[in-house]
């Protein structure tokens, strides 16, 4: 087995309650690397054609990489794979926390989960010693309680992966929490866990991870440190963390605001930007082995609010708990964030949710509508936090709302699909993409539904040297976008110190070889994007997720943003045609986003 | 000895009517830390970012050179990569 690797799947059945290691094969290694590349692979040899996102036949996978549990910069993470309930094709949703660094020390790269527990179930690993425990005790118990009891049980150091009752309750957007506040949030995973019964992993190890060369491992991660230390880039985001994030996507005039109606939010500075945020930072927090920190702890000192603490808000909730409900009182955001965590919710696909009712109710559109008692209005931050525990527990409204917006919108009926803010069924995070065509072509040809975490082109078209208004090059933009991600995300190594260091595709290619001792050369890296994206996109349409929807919703297209830096821009539908034709044949896929058999073979991907 | 500029700061400003005559002042009136951290050789480096009135100054046709104009909202950041 190379170095780096554990060189086992654990593979739990949870109907039998039967399991068995899966060694990793040769092509899964050279051909795949780990992470997101497994995902790809594995899914489809798991999960058969048309299987039913929350019934037995599908598959949970937590997969790590071969950096994972090394020194190497960000490699602490890990990736839950399934067949999403939101989109019914690929989802990919990441975290980090201890869990993944247990789980190799306990000997695997990962675990696939199948089958359905009869009664609420505890996956134990400890070492190669594997458990299915009965989880009553914990079953109903929020995400934090769940955790406390269990670090109870089994030691601060236990590595736990675990659902809140909005995951019990099989919520479209309920997420998988680690270490308290480490989500895998996105394309309702905690969903899929919930289906399954099972109410946590907890994974202890004694090993660790072999390094081929450990002596230039310890180098390259000194080189790290001191690049570091003279990046003011790294320097500045570990101050503020992503809330200053806010201060950009304000003044650039693609803020959501107000469910997506507007884009600025003059409200929000020196409220909920970074320099609000900053206010309520107590102390600094990074995920194990990262110099970066760019996590805070925030504390509410005054108000009703007063004593909520919790590591956060992160930019994404900042925004879609605040801006886009029209709130700007920061600790309302921190409590709607708290209560999101503690139940298990995404809350990008939350704040969704409730920006979308409140439009609705401002429309008129829920009169009459029965388990709604009263009108959602913007700014209403205590109806909204009372929403969501009916949200995670599906009582009145909140039931509606479960599904997620695609699904609420098309019960609602009235034209509310217009403005249900979503691809595949995935709630939009908080970047308008009326604001620069890329975003928007990101947005649709993003695999598991609306993401900002496979490729971000504000960084060229908003904040570089292209225009936001014009197609040209965005199409490349994103590819290489995405294919660089895709590769972090199967090394499996957190983006953000690559790209504040910063860490390229070429360092990582010398860490792999370093932890692994195989030759991988940076062309094999970006081979192996392209092959992953391709098997990504086959699971879809084998799926029956296709051109159709690789799409956006109407307001995009229809609607102008009506202030702001960017007043009077939409996503004109011929251009976004071309765009996306022009994305499918950088690819190698045909019109319909097919790809060719050409590139199959040039992929060494199996046409079946 | 460097001053303070506040995050959300309105400054009335009467030079040169060019973004770069008010970079000039700034470093004048607030010491060379804000021209030393945004520019390298006079290049604005790769991790920090000039916005004006919501346009990256990288995407302008006049760059650095660009008129400023009354009530002009000008944002100096480092680049970011999504939250």
């Amino acid at each position: 087995m190379a170095y780096g690797y554990s060189g086992k799947i654990l593979v739990v059945d949870l109907s039998s309650g039967v399991h068995q290691e899966q060694e990793l094969s040769d092509i899964m290694i050279k051909g795949y690397v780990g992470g997101r590349g497994w995902g790809s692979l594995l899914l489809g040899e798991m999960v058969s054609r048309g299987t039913e996102p929350l019934g037995p036949g599908n598959a949970l996978l937590f997969l790590t990489g071969p950096i994972t549990g090394t020194l190497a910069p960000g490699g602490s993470k890990y990736v839950v794979v399934t067949k999403s309930p939101v989109s019914g094709g690929f989802c990919d949703s990441y975290s980090s926390g201890r869990l993944a660094i247990e789980l190799k020390a306990a000997g695997y790269d990962g675990i696939a989960i199948r089958g359905r527990a009869k009664e609420p179930a505890l996956l134990s690993i400890n070492d190669r010693r594997i458990e299915i425990l009965p989880a009553q005790e914990l079953w109903g118990q929020d995400a934090f309680q769940t955790e406390a009891l269990l670090k109870d049980k089994y030691g601060e150091e236990a590595g736990v992966a675990c659902i809140g009752p909005a995951g019990e309750n099989l919520v479209a957007f309920a997420s998988i929490n680690s270490d308290y506040f480490r989500q895998a949030a996105r394309g309702g995973v905690g969903a899929v866990m919930g289906s399954k019964n099972l109410k946590a992993v907890v994974v202890k190890g004694t090993g660790g991870v072999r390094c081929y060369d450990g002596r230039r491992l310890m180098e390259m991660v000194k080189e790290y440190k001191a690049r570091l230390a003279g990046s003011d880039h790294a320097q500045r985001r570990m101050k503020y963390g992503t809330p200053l994030t806010l201060n950009i996507t304000n003044s650039l005039g693609m803020l959501p605001t107000r469910n997506f109606q507007e884009s600025v939010f003059p409200e929000a500075l020196g409220e909920i930007d970074g320099d609000g945020f900053l206010k309520d930072v107590i102390r600094h927090r990074g995920c194990i082995g990262c110099l970066i920190a760019c996590s805070k702890i925030s504390r509410v000192e005054k108000g009703e609010f007063a004593g909520d603490t919790l590591e956060g808000p992160e930019y994404e909730t900042l925004a879609m708990l605040g801006s886009n409900l029209g709130v700007a009182n920061r600790a309302a955001v921190i409590r709607a964030n708290l209560v999101c965590d503690r139940l298990g919710l995404d809350t990008i696909s939350a704040g969704n949710a409730l920006g979308f009712l409140m439009e609705c109710c401002e429309k008129g559109l829920m009169r009459g509508w029965t388990g709604i008692n009263r009108e959602l209005k913007f700014g209403d931050y205590r109806f909204g936090i009372e929403l969501l525990h009916q949200i995670a527990y599906r009582q009145g409204i909140g039931d509606l709302l479960a599904e997620g917006v695609r699904s609420a919108a098309q019960k609602i009926g009235q034209g509310a699909e217009e403005f249900a803010m979503q691809v595949k069924g995935l709630e939009f995070p908080a970047y308008d993409p009326r604001a620069g065509y890329g975003i928007s072509l990101a947005y649709a040809v993003s695999p598991r539904g609306a993401c900002h975490r496979r490729a971000w082109p504000p960084r060229i078209e908003l904040l570089g040297n292209l225009p936001p208004d014009t197609i040209e090059g965005k199409p490349e933009i994103v590819k290489e976008m995405f294919d660089e991600n895709a590769i972090f995300h199967s090394l499996l190594v957190c983006d953000f110190p690559c790209k504040m260091a910063p860490l390229k595709v070429k360092d990582f290619t010398e860490y792999l070889q370093v932890i692994s001792g195989i030759q991988f050369s940076e062309s094999d890296l970006w081979a192996l994007a392209d092959r992953i994206e391709t098997g990504i996109r086959l699971f879809n349409l084998r799926e029956g997720l296709g051109r159709a929807d690789d799409t956006l919703p109407r307001r995009t297209f229809d609607e102008v943003l009506p202030g702001g830096p960017r007043k009077g821009a939409r996503i004109h539908r011929e251009q976004f045609e071309r765009m996306l034709k022009r994305y499918y044949r950088l690819r190698g896929w045909d019109e319909e986003g097919i790809p060719l058999p050409e590139t199959l073979q040039k992929l060494a991907i199996p046409s079946s | 000895m460097e001053k303070e500029l506040p995050p959300q700061s309105r400054i009335d400003y009467e030079g040169a009517a060019t973004l770069d005559g008010f970079l000039r002042y700034l470093a004048e009136e607030y010491g060379p830390a804000l021209t030393r951290t945004l520019f390298d050789r006079n290049q604005l480096k790769p991790h920090c970012v000039i916005l004006l009135n919501g346009r990256s100054v990288r995407a302008l046709p006049d760059g650095i050179n660009s008129p400023l104009n009354d009530g002009d909202h000008i944002v100096f950041s480092i680049m970011i990569d999504g939250g």
